[in-house]
């Protein structure tokens, strides 16, 4: 059964309509004075935070090599399964100091429209490979197109100087001559020792 | 018969059984990493020590310690755990943080035990020892030797089970290694097993390695298909790609190992290319349509023989068989391949189901053929050309059609020999249960439900069939091939 709503009777001044027109204005024209809290993007941009979390992407060292392991923990982590990595054998690079590194990724996918923003790769990748960026601005003309590929990451991510270089210090310390100068088949005894 | 208790549960053992058999038919897991059941005691790596009749200031290694009437074993005691954590400190002191590229993560015993009694951080302040990280001790295996704990598994494995010594270890006191003998590469036919017992990543697959971490792996439990041994295997595989078998313990068969033959097998399963639904005279079909033609191409059934491969099932040969029953085809023969054997696991046969074709009265293809109209082929089987010759029709119902899917008048999709459920039976009569290890994708049904409906019959599941064989005698199968 229909509800039947007892409406207040509105008196005089209430009908005319004019004082609460009159008080609209008033809270308009008072705005006008305030300063402005919107941006004028894009020629404005937001201020970004440090802690900001915008699309992740892959970095590399300071001497600009790959970090990346493969060792697919951001692609166990992932909540919505954005990340698909194809492992495979670091590319030899012998102008590299390099042989320390076997396992390199040979793609690496992350699906922007899956993504989360969540920054659980970061927070679980031993290598300090993958960070989320200052990047917000996802825009494609088809789906295919935000399924970040690897050198799209790498894009993304660029370069970064860390405090801890470890690679640099291991390639320094004793005896990584010697494990670089194991012969490639045969016997590993030869030369060690 | 001894009788001793283990953690307080009695238990009764032959004379001579160790303290950690003992305890795994109790069902608890004394920690090992240098002992085998396949290849037998060393004790040299000290994590399965036990306190036996309350003994703390000498705890004994379960491995070779004999059980004895009355004894009283302590496998979680304190001061076993507290000497555990200290044999793991020992262990993890030089060992690499490698867990992350290392391809044995996940199916680690190191990192198992490193949960129950590693310290979570170490007190070990100098450089770890470096050695040769990536040495290829032959083309399929690949060393890594700051990862190696020295528990002379792989040695052994050549030493007592292959009687021969490729590998070795070189050096005294920290600077031990394995390394390859003057004979350079290993050259064994089994060598890879010794990446199985390796309870590190010291030995990896180069094959494997690195191209799926085990955690986002399915695996199925099966047998090899790759010859009349049957190995049991674990056939592992990653969004429907199957990327390795390993060997599964069955002391019946084929204990703990499977030859390199058989283990890189698994990639001809995958099939990217195959017969995927009916087709009649080279154009797709449906699978009544096909049926139909079947039905009239054979006709009485004289002068048509059916040539089945030995790689199916049991229960797939016995759908067949009732076909041929109703279709009065008298003819069963059964497909041959063979391969070089050798002394250890390899048979001459290379197909899995011989003796199980044999027992439902599937017969050798006969020397002097007889005069055939049409021949209907069965699984992926080498046709010999002598029964080619002169035919009517060819029918084929096969995974992968190869020459003779041009000259087939109805060709039938099938699953291959990791994608089958059902039965084979072993060169040495052992029947084994075969378990699908991937799914071929849309529009290729399980193979007996094909010869099912073509027969009429209403089966639901393999289960049944597997029934069904049972209630059909031996007898039934020779009256059929002699009527």
């Amino acid at each position: 059964m229909a509800k039947v709503v007892d409406r207040r009777k509105l008196n005089f001044w209430e009908e005319l309509y004019l004082p609460a027109i009159a008080s609209g204005m008033k809270r308009t024209f008072a705005q006008m004075f305030k300063p402005a809290i919107t941006l004028q993007y894009p020629e404005q941009r937001p201020e970004i935070f440090d802690d900001y979390r915008g699309a992740p992407g892959l970095v590399r060292d300071q001497d600009g090599r790959e970090k990346c392991v493969s060792c697919q923990l951001c692609e166990y982590i992932c909540p919505p399964r954005a990340i698909v990595i194809v492992p495979g054998e670091a590319p030899d690079q012998p102008d590299y100091d390099y042989s320390e590194i076997e396992k390199a990724p040979k793609e690496f996918y992350i699906d922007m429209l899956r993504c989360i923003y969540c920054g659980y790769c970061e927070e679980i990748c031993p290598e300090q490979a993958i960070f989320m960026t200052d990047l917000y601005e996802l825009n494609a003309g088809s789906r295919q197109e935000l399924v970040h590929d690897k050198a799209k990451l790498y894009d993304v991510g660029g370069l970064r100087v860390d405090a801890i270089q470890k690679w640099k210090d291991k390639n320094a310390s004793p005896g990584s001559e010697e494990r670089k100068n194991v012969p490639p088949s045969g016997n590993p005894g030869d030369g060690a020792h | 018969m001894i009788k001793l208790s283990i953690d307080g549960r009695e238990v009764e053992v032959e004379p001579g059984t160790t303290v950690l058999e003992a305890a795994a038919t109790l069902g608890i897991d004394i920690p090992h990493y240098c002992y085998h059941p396949d290849i037998g005691v060393d004790g040299n790596c000290r994590i399965c020590l036990v306190e036996v009749n309350g003994n703390t200031d000498k705890l004994a290694i379960g491995c070779k310690f004999p059980c004895g009437e009355g004894m009283e074993v302590e496998t979680e005691s304190e001061a076993v755990v507290k000497a555990r954590k200290g044999v793991m400190e020992f262990l993890l002191i030089n060992h690499p943080l490698d867990c992350t590229i290392c391809d044995q993560a996940g199916e680690c015993p190191l990192q198992d035990y490193s949960y129950h009694y590693g310290t979570g951080d170490s007190r070990f302040a100098e450089k770890k020892r470096n050695k040769p990280k990536h040495v290829e001790f032959s083309e399929k295996v690949m060393f890594d030797a700051e990862r190696c704990i020295l528990c002379t598994r792989c040695t052994r494995f050549f030493e007592e089970v292959r009687d021969c010594r490729p590998i070795g270890v070189e050096n005294m006191g920290g600077k031990s290694t394995i390394t390859t003998g003057p004979n350079g590469p290993i050259q064994d036919p089994y060598q890879m097993n010794i990446i199985d017992i390796c309870p590190v990543g010291a030995l990896t697959s180069r094959d494997f390695r690195f191209k799926q971490r085990v955690w986002f792996m399915d695996f199925a439990d099966t047998v090899c298909p790759g010859c009349s041994k049957g190995c049991n295997i674990t056939a592992g595989s990653y969004q429907g790609k199957l990327l390795r078998f390993v060997p599964r313990r069955n002391t019946e068969v084929n204990a703990s190992w499977m030859c390199d033959d058989g283990r890189l097998s698994y990639d001809k399963y995958n099939m990217p290319e195959r017969v995927r639904g009916a087709s009649v005279s080279g154009d797709p079909a449906s699978f009544d349509a096909a049926r139909a033609k079947i039905t009239e191409l054979v006709g009485d059934g004289q002068g048509v023989a059916v040539l089945a491969s030995t790689s199916q099932t049991s229960e797939e040969l016995f759908a067949v068989r009732e076909w041929a029953r109703t279709a009065r085809v008298r003819d069963l023969w059964h497909g041959e391949r063979t391969w070089e054997s050798d002394d250890f696991l390899k048979q001459a046969d290379a197909t899995p189901n011989t003796a199980g074709a044999q027992a439902l009265g599937y017969a050798s293809v006969p020397s002097q053929a007889p005069e055939l109209r049409g021949l209907i082929v069965v699984g992926d089987v080498d046709v010999p050309p002598a029964l080619l010759a002169n035919l009517d029709f060819l029918i084929q119902q096969a995974p992968q059609a190869g020459e003779l899917g041009e000259a087939a008048v109805v060709l039938l999709p099938g699953r291959n020999a990791l994608e089958k459920n059902g039965h084979w039976t072993n060169g040495d009569g052992a029947v084994q249960e075969v378990r699908a290890a991937r799914d071929p994708g849309p529009d290729v049904p399980e193979d007996w439900t094909i010869w099912r409906d073509l027969a009429g019959v209403s089966w639901t599941s393999i289960a049944e069939i597997t029934k069904a064989m049972g209630a059909v005698s031996t007898a039934d199968a020779e009256a059929v091939t002699a009527s």
